[in-house]
């Protein structure tokens, strides 16, 4: 082996959670000078497993002697798959090296030779059952909704309440006795809840209403989505419509915009008599007790429940191009802080465009960043410290070419730590893992995005398109500036242009770099705003003023002249040929 | 009704044990690149074994989609992959990983690692073991069979960190050298 000491030494501090960045940054530059070295990292890891494994294998090769397991010729057989708890890690140890839940099941002959008898089945009973348990635990992990507005919230006795940004898993219920609360589910649809209101969240695509009056606005992509209550269901197909159950056990739909199928429900919520096709304008009362549903006309006033933004329309300098805009972040509005001016939510400006709030949000206290009132050129901006904070917007539907706008600056570096980072990255969670070529690709803007990290204060933007057969990244329209100083605040815009597979970055209005734009991007995701959107690294060391993600192309002109309005904002000087 | 033969049964049977028998090898092939990349990926021996037990679950579970004209290692390694961004959404961790362009390298790697016959490299590092002395082999006990991490050694055996550093190292080396040997005569 020819690693050597001293970068063996860092290798152990990182096996014992140990090792600082300037430490892996020391590790991965000696793994890069080379295709030897990287050969040899790699022989490290395997020398260290099978010490582990030599250490800890003896005797455990009877476990888990006859369970089942799935072939290529049989359907599929019943497995748990589950880590098991901390407590009983240190004897489960052996147990998932020698994972024998393969090598006992599909053993050949001498991982045959088992031992039989009690201690046998008591192992083969504790790890059903920790299977059974940690299936049980992960199942209520996934969040399936998201916790966007509130206004005025109390919630009621046995309601626990929920922040602003707070995951909603399945199962949640939500009981408000006064005031506004807004979720977003993961398909997309928007509901709002006006208490007094009883509502459980079950699914990215189903919730129930108990009593009180909600509010929704379903994106096509989420059609199908329903809403059910004790006495009927409504089925969107891509509207807004209002549901509300009352006291009596009546219930009412009201559509304002699109189309829903509705359907009266029995005691056991099995659907008795036909559907009820409801329009734009149009509403149905459900008497309960089996009498005759009775159509009506919609009460918008009455049902349309929105929770009001932080912001005022009114006071708001629009943009100067606002063609396809999907999402608009600008930190002189729409801020929602804690008491140390930490970010809780950055609210879209963008809502009047699209209809849905794609609010940007950390609930977490020690992952929020940091508002600052004078931080570019007199305006607030968002501050990233480039090692914890970032914010995760809510899902949002994006297209094929994409026009994002950056107003930023870099922050210098802590010694010893590398500076840019990631400001915006189109994969948040559910993250998307990309095995091969062939599926939507992941937009990025900032550092890092290519092989090597630029020069300090640099941009650079791309699509990661996915793996080769080898296992390595595939990457498309990757475009990067130079060095464009520090604490310095810019105006950039990465142009990805699928139809005319064009890829082009603009900085302070003026075209500093082009590609290629042959991968499709086209995705609903949350984006990630201040890091990576699957891992914790590459985070945002610098201030944000404005996000503007644009569902087009937007044209060279259009970008020219949004680039001048913000310039102007911001008081960027523009170059002499620019005047 | 319809009569099964037992000669009709047989095949099916036949192929299923065929399949099992050649999940486990390869399965068997590819573990040791599997656990070592989850080992670079995560950082945490605890963890990654925790990993590789739903790795290999995912392994056997979807064994049908496999499609035996590509390496099984790959598609193992893409599994696992798979595996590690699940850890990392499930667990908010303060550890600091290696970047992914860092893993991706070391996976790479160990895609033709997989091809080295493992089980004899095995067998010599158990023979390499059992004739170290008792002093040495208690460093390698105290950190792989009982999971101590370089402080706690150095703290159960009276040393500074670097002392202890520097003996794993060169027990660590004398292990590869009498590997080495030991396969190396076997191939002469």
């Amino acid at each position: 082996m020819s690693v050597p000491e001293t970068i063996v030494e860092l290798l152990e501090d990182y096996l014992d959670g140990e090792l600082t960045p300037a430490g892996r940054e020391i590790v991965t530059a000696w793994a890069g000078e080379s295709e030897a070295n990287g050969r040899e990292l790699a022989a490290w890891f395997v020398s260290e497993v099978q010490l582990v494994e030599a250490a800890r294998l003896t005797d455990m090769r009877m476990v888990f002697e006859g369970l089942p397991f799935n072939t290529r010729t049989r359907g599929i057989l019943s497995l748990g798959n589950k880590p098991i708890g901390k407590s009983e890690r240190r004897l489960w140890h052996k147990i998932a090296i020698a994972a024998s839940l393969l090598m006992v099941l599909a053993a050949p002959a001498a991982w045959l030779n088992i031992r039989s008898g009690g201690e046998t089945k008591k192992f083969a009973d504790q790890a059903r059952a920790s299977e059974k348990s940690n299936q049980q635990s992960e199942n209520a992990l996934p969040a399936v909704a998201i916790m966007a507005r509130l206004e005025n919230c109390v919630w009621g006795a046995k309601s626990k309440p929920i922040r602003v940004g707070q995951d909603i898993p399945p199962g949640t219920k939500i009981a408000l006795k006064s005031g506004l609360a807004q979720v977003i589910f993961e398909s997309g649809a928007e509901v709002v809840l006006r208490g007094p209101c009883r509502f459980q969240v079950d699914s990215s695509m189903l919730g129930h209403l108990s009593a009180g009056t909600i509010s929704a606005e379903v994106p096509s992509r989420a059609a199908g989505f329903t809403i059910r209550g004790p006495s009927s269901e409504v089925i969107d197909l891509g509207t807004r419509f209002g549901f509300s159950v009352g006291s009596d056990g009546n219930s009412e739909v009201h559509v304002f915009q699109g189309e829903v199928i509705s359907r009266e429900l029995d005691e056991q919520g099995e659907v008795i008599g036909s559907e009820i096709r409801l329009k734009t304008d149009q509403a149905v009362l459900f008497p309960g007790a089996r009498k005759q549903a009775q159509r009506l006309a919609a009460n918008e006033a009455k049902f349309a429940v929105e929770v009001p933004p932080l912001w005022r329309q009114d006071t708001i300098e629009p943009l100067v191009v606002e063609r396809r805009l999907a999402l608009w972040l600008r930190a002189s509005h729409g801020v929602q802080k804690d008491k140390h001016q930490r970010v809780i939510a950055w609210q879209d400006l963008a809502v009047g465009h699209n209809h849905i709030a794609n609010d940007a949000f950390q609930p977490e206290v020690k992952a929020r960043p940091q508002y600052v009132e004078d931080a570019m050129s007199g305006r607030p901006a968002i501050r990233f410290n480039g090692t914890s904070t970032y914010l995760t917007t809510t899902p949002l539907t994006t297209t094929d070419n994409q026009t994002i706008v950056l107003v930023f600056q870099h922050a210098p570096p802590e010694i010893g730590e590398h500076g840019g980072g990631q400001i915006i990255n189109y994969n948040g969670p559910p993250s998307r893992y990309l095995p091969d070529v062939h599926s939507p690709g992941v937009l990025q803007v900032g550092e890092k995005v290519t092989s090597r990290d630029g020069p300090a204060g640099s941009i650079a933007a791309k699509a990661f398109v996915g793996r080769d057969s080898r296992g390595a990244d595939v990457s498309a329209g990757i475009v990067a500036s130079d060095s464009l100083g520090l604490m310095h605040p810019r105006v950039a815009v990465y142009l990805y242009n699928n139809s005319e597979n064009v890829a082009a970055l603009y900085v302070d209005g003026q075209r500093v770099a082009e590609s290629s734009a042959p991968t499709k991007v086209a995705v609903s995701s949350r984006k990630v705003i201040g890091k990576h959107g699957i891992f914790d690294q590459w985070y945002f060391r610098g201030d944000l003023a404005e996000v503007a993600i644009f569902n087009t192309a937007l044209s060279q002109i259009e970008i020219a002249n949004l680039s001048w309005q913000l310039m102007e904002r911001y008081q960027i000087a523009r170059s002499p040929s620019q005047l | 009704m319809v009569h099964v033969s037992e000669a009709s049964r047989k095949p099916a049977s036949a192929d299923a044990a065929n399949e099992r028998a050649q999940l486990a090898a390869e399965w068997e092939r590819a573990r040791t690149a599997v656990f070592a990349q989850l080992l670079a990926g995560i950082g945490s021996v605890h963890d990654a074994e925790d990993v590789l037990q739903e790795v290999a679950v995912s392994v056997a579970k979807n064994y049908g989609t496999y499609d035996p004209s590509r390496p099984f290692v790959a598609w193992a390694l893409g599994i696992t992959r798979n595996h590690m961004l699940m850890y990392f959404r499930r667990y908010h961790r303060d550890r600091l990983v290696f970047n992914e362009e860092l893993v991706n390298v070391i996976g790479q790697n160990l895609a033709s690692f997989a091809r080295d016959p493992v089980d004899q490299r095995r067998e010599e590092l158990h023979y390499c073991l059992n004739q170290l002395d008792s002093r040495r082999r208690r460093l390698i006990e105290l950190r792989y069979s009982g999971g101590l991490s370089i402080d706690q050694m150095a703290e159960a055996l009276g040393k500074s960190v670097a002392a202890v550093k520097g003996s794993l190292h060169r027990v660590r080396k004398i292990l590869e050298q009498c590997v080495r040997t030991r396969t190396s005569r076997v191939h002469e």
